[in-house]
Parts: structure tokens; C-alpha cells; sequence
């Protein structure tokens, strides 16, 4: 390989390494701001920004689910449940369960996200008019339900226990007319 | 002076010695069939992830990522015939992918399908969609379609290679453990052990149990404590060659763990493919030549039938 080549894929590696320690690197000083420029634009071409958190720094202690009631014009109440990871099959979890469980613990219920709220409730919306599809929608209220896991010093909760008393909050409303 | 002579033998060495092309082709297959299995799984989910009426609309993700990335939804209106289109497009690249046939070409097409359904709703996505993104980007530039591919078998391809995109890939891997232990060892569940109680208890996580043992509080230190030793190994002293094999085994038996245990689906897939990238080439000719031996005694067996 001629030393030209080496010189430009040598270059390509550091560039690397510099994308992958990217998300730890303290953007405060120019020097950093300037080089990480043309990283930034890599990483968020490709979208490839890594942080690699998992289960880091502690593991979140909440279980969550979300349901949506939606109100019809005649004064009655559905309910719409998101898909709750915990109660599918294995199948059905690596199908669309994790993707659910992250989009709504990590997501959906943060304050953060609140850009996501009005989606969610026009999803619930289509979902619920698959059956009930004679009946006209008022309003959806977005309900999380949340179980903060005890310190295992103060409460043991044993593996596969299910007896949780979730706490549930209507953090959205949606008017349809 | 002697010492930067040395530093550049070793980073030559490191990068720009040439090995065989086989590790890294087997790996692309690899690679490649565990993104079509995700790729099969994720095809129900269309409608309700990735179509006009899925669960986040087409403007909130325009509107939330206004900037230039690889996301072919943004030329669209993210309709039926083009979400459909594009998946058609994907499945066949991955085909391609596996069968190394345009490898390079296939693997580009790949990237850009698969950012393009990240990026189309991206809040769903974990880590495994991550870690698929950055290694496909890498694969790029491996010359993993030089072995077990078509392209090897319609035209000559250099069966000898500098290494540096494997070893690429490889680092990348030491730096998800590296990174992953470093952060833990911030958090106090992780150092009074009982990080691996918590990540238990999450329903969300959960797959299947192991009766009483995840009951132990013993079991949960050790686990907890086990975790973060596996991962600051698998990141560092995979390197050495004393340690490699062994840990490679050890990373696998880990990851089967975690697999049984949590729903974290095809993460550990990837982690597991990603750490067969360490078996030297010599390591893998023999375990495919075994493999091909047994398989080859199993069907040459004569059927015996048993006459009363």
C-alpha cells in the first residue's frame, strides 16, 4: 500500500475514534468545538451518535405503561391500551414490545417529549376506531401509569412478581371537536 | 525519536498488516442475516411504526430533525407506496448482503434503508439500532465481500487484505464495553450491588426467570459486580492474546444470559456476532472445516432399517 493511502485511511481511523468518544468529549473549548465540527456532521448524517448508557449510571427504578380513554360524544368511556411489553409473548416482545416499552417509558410520559403527546393520542384515536368505528370521539385523555421500585432494603420484590399498585395520572388531553 | 519509530511500527502493524479476508466475510454474513431477521420482525410493524398512520406523524419527525441526514423519508410524504417501496428495497439489498453480490453497493443500500427507518421514528429505537448503524457503516469499508460472496466467484478479489476495517470494528466494540462499564462504575446501585435487582424488576425487560436464584440477594451482588468485571474485560483484555479466546467464550456465555433472562431483543445477537470478529482466520478455517466434516458424516450415515 502506497504511503499516500496509508496517510488518508490513518487519518479516516483517528477521525473515528474521535466520532466515538464524541458524546463524552467537553464541547466548551473552542479547540474541541472546532475539530468535532466535521464529526457532528458525520454522526448526525448517519445518525450515530453512541453513548452506550445502558443500565447506566443506575437502572431506572420506574415501570410504566400507557392507556388512552377516549370520551365519545355520548358521554361514555374506552379504553385504549398501548402494548405493555410485560404482557406479550416472547414473540410479540421482540416484534414491536421493546419498541413500545421505549417509545412510552422513554418517551411518550417525559415531560421532555411533549412534541410526542398529539401523535399518540391520534394513534389511539385510529387504533380504537378499528372496532368502534360508528361511534364519534370527543377528547383523549393520555393516562401513564408508573410504579417506582422500592429500595430493595426497605421492600424485596421478588423476580416475576406481578402485585404492583401503579399510580395513574392523565398528563394530556386531546380535543377531537 | 525511537520511541515514535516504534509507535509507527506498531500502529503499521496494527492496522496495515495484511490477513485473510474470510474472518471478516463470515462476519458480514453474519451480520448481514441477523439485520434481515430484525428487518423480518419489524415488517408487521409498518403500519403502526414507519407508515402515514403510524405512531408518530411524518411533520413531528420532520419538524424535530429540520436538519440534513440520511433519511429518504424526507423526500416523501412517508405514503404507503413509498414506506413499502423502500422495505422492498432494504430486503433486497440485505439478500444481497448476505449472498456478497455487489457487496459494496448492497451493504451502502442497506445503510441508507436502514437509517432512513430509524430515523423515520427514532424515539422507539435502543441501542441495538445504534450499534447496527455504526458497524454497517464500518462494514463499508472491509473488503468483507472478498470471500464467501458471489462478487469472489465472478471476478478476482484479493483474498489478502490490510486489516484496519476489522480492527476498526473491533475497537468499536472495546469502546461499547469500555464506555458502558465506565458509566456504571458512576452509579452507586452498581457499587453497593444492586443494579442487576433493579434491571430485573423492570416488566418491560423482563423474559424469563430463574427460580430462586433471582431471589438471592448473593446472586444479585455477584451478578451486579460480575457484570461490570465481563465488561471491563471484554473491552480491554480481549486484546491480549493469553485472554482472547477464553473471553471471547466468556462474552458469549454472558450475552446468552442476559438474552435468557431480559428482552432486549437482538442486541445480544449483535454483541455475540460482534465478538466471533476476534477468532483469528486460522480459528475459523478450522472451526468451518469441522463443522463441514460433521455435517458431511451426518448425511454420508447410511440409513440402518431395522428388520423384526
Amino acid at each position: 500500500m502506497s504511503r499516500g493511502k496509508k496517510i488518508i485511511i490513518s487519518a479516516f481511523i483517528v477521525f473515528n475514534f474521535l466520532s466515538m468518544i464524541r458524546v463524552h468529549v467537553p464541547m466548551e473549548t473552542k479547540l474541541f468545538s472546532t475539530i468535532y465540527k466535521p464529526v457532528d456532521l458525520y454522526l448526525s448524517f448517519f445518525s450515530i451518535y453512541q453513548d452506550w448508557m445502558m443500565f447506566a449510571k443506575n437502572p431506572s427504578r420506574t415501570n410504566s405503561y400507557l392507556t388512552a380513554d377516549i370520551e365519545f360524544i355520548d358521554g361514555s368511556i374506552e379504553t385504549f391500551h398501548f402494548p405493555k411489553s410485560s404482557e406479550l409473548k416472547h414473540f410479540e416482545k421482540y416484534k414491536f414490545g421493546e419498541r413500545y416499552r421505549k417509545i412510552i417509558s422513554e418517551g411518550i410520559i417525559t415531560s421532555n417529549k411533549k412534541f410526542l403527546w398529539k401523535d399518540a393520542a391520534r394513534f389511539s384515536l385510529r387504533k380504537m376506531k378499528e372496532t368502534q368505528f360508528a361511534r364519534i370521539p370527543k377528547r383523549v385523555f393520555l393516562k401513564k401509569h408508573t410504579f417506582v421500585i422500592p429500595e430493595w432494603k426497605s421492600q424485596f420484590i421478588p423476580h416475576y412478581s406481578k402485585n404492583k399498585i401503579y399510580q395513574s395520572t392523565i398528563f394530556y388531553t386531546h380535543e377531537v371537536i | 525519536m525511537f520511541r515514535f519509530r516504534s509507535l509507527l511500527d506498531f500502529w503499521n502493524h496494527f492496522f496495515f498488516e495484511e490477513k485473510t479476508t474470510e474472518g471478516i466475510s463470515l462476519f458480514r454474513i453474519l451480520w448481514m442475516m441477523i439485520i434481515f431477521m430484525h428487518y423480518l420482525f419489524d415488517l408487521s410493524n409498518i403500519s403502526d411504526f414507519y407508515g402515514p398512520h403510524a405512531l408518530t406523524s411524518i411533520q413531528t419527525v420532520k419538524e424535530q430533525f429540520p436538519f440534513f441526514h440520511a433519511n429518504l423519508f424526507h423526500l416523501s410524504n412517508g405514503g404507503y407506496e413509498f414506506t413499502y417501496g423502500l422495505a422492498l428495497i432494504y430486503g433486497i439489498a440485505l439478500i444481497t448482503s448476505i449472498f456478497g453480490l455487489y457487496t459494496r453497493i448492497s451493504i451502502i443500500t442497506v445503510l441508507l434503508c436502514m437509517t432512513s427507518f430509524h430515523q423515520r421514528n427514532i424515539w422507539l429505537l435502543s441501542s441495538s439500532e445504534v450499534l447496527m448503524r455504526t458497524i454497517t457503516l464500518l462494514l463499508i469499508f472491509t473488503p468483507c465481500g472478498h470471500s464467501f460472496s458471489i462478487d469472489s466467484l465472478i471476478s478476482f478479489r484479493k483474498r489478502k487484505w490490510p486489516i484496519w476495517g476489522t480492527r476498526l470494528i473491533q475497537i468499536q466494540l472495546s469502546v461499547v464495553y469500555l464506555w458502558t462499564a465506565w458509566h456504571k462504575l458512576k452509579g452507586d446501585t452498581w457499587i453497593d450491588g444492586s443494579a442487576v435487582y433493579y434491571a430485573t424488576r423492570l416488566e418491560g425487560f423482563t423474559n424469563n426467570t430463574l427460580p430462586f436464584v433471582l431471589d438471592s440477594i448473593l446472586f444479585l451482588k455477584l451478578a451486579t459486580w460480575g457484570t461490570l468485571i465481563v465488561e471491563m474485560a471484554l473491552g480491554s483484555l480481549i486484546w491480549f492474546s493469553e485472554f482472547r479466546k477464553p473471553l471471547i467464550y466468556l462474552g458469549i456465555i454472558f450475552h446468552l444470559g442476559i438474552e435468557y433472562l431480559m428482552s432486549i431483543p437482538f442486541f445480544e445477537l449483535y454483541m455475540i456476532a460482534l465478538l466471533c470478529l476476534f477468532f483469528t482466520p486460522e480459528e475459523i478455517r478450522m472451526m468451518v472445516s469441522k463443522a463441514s466434516s460433521k455435517l458431511k458424516a451426518i448425511f454420508q450415515k447410511p440409513f440402518q432399517v431395522k428388520v423384526s
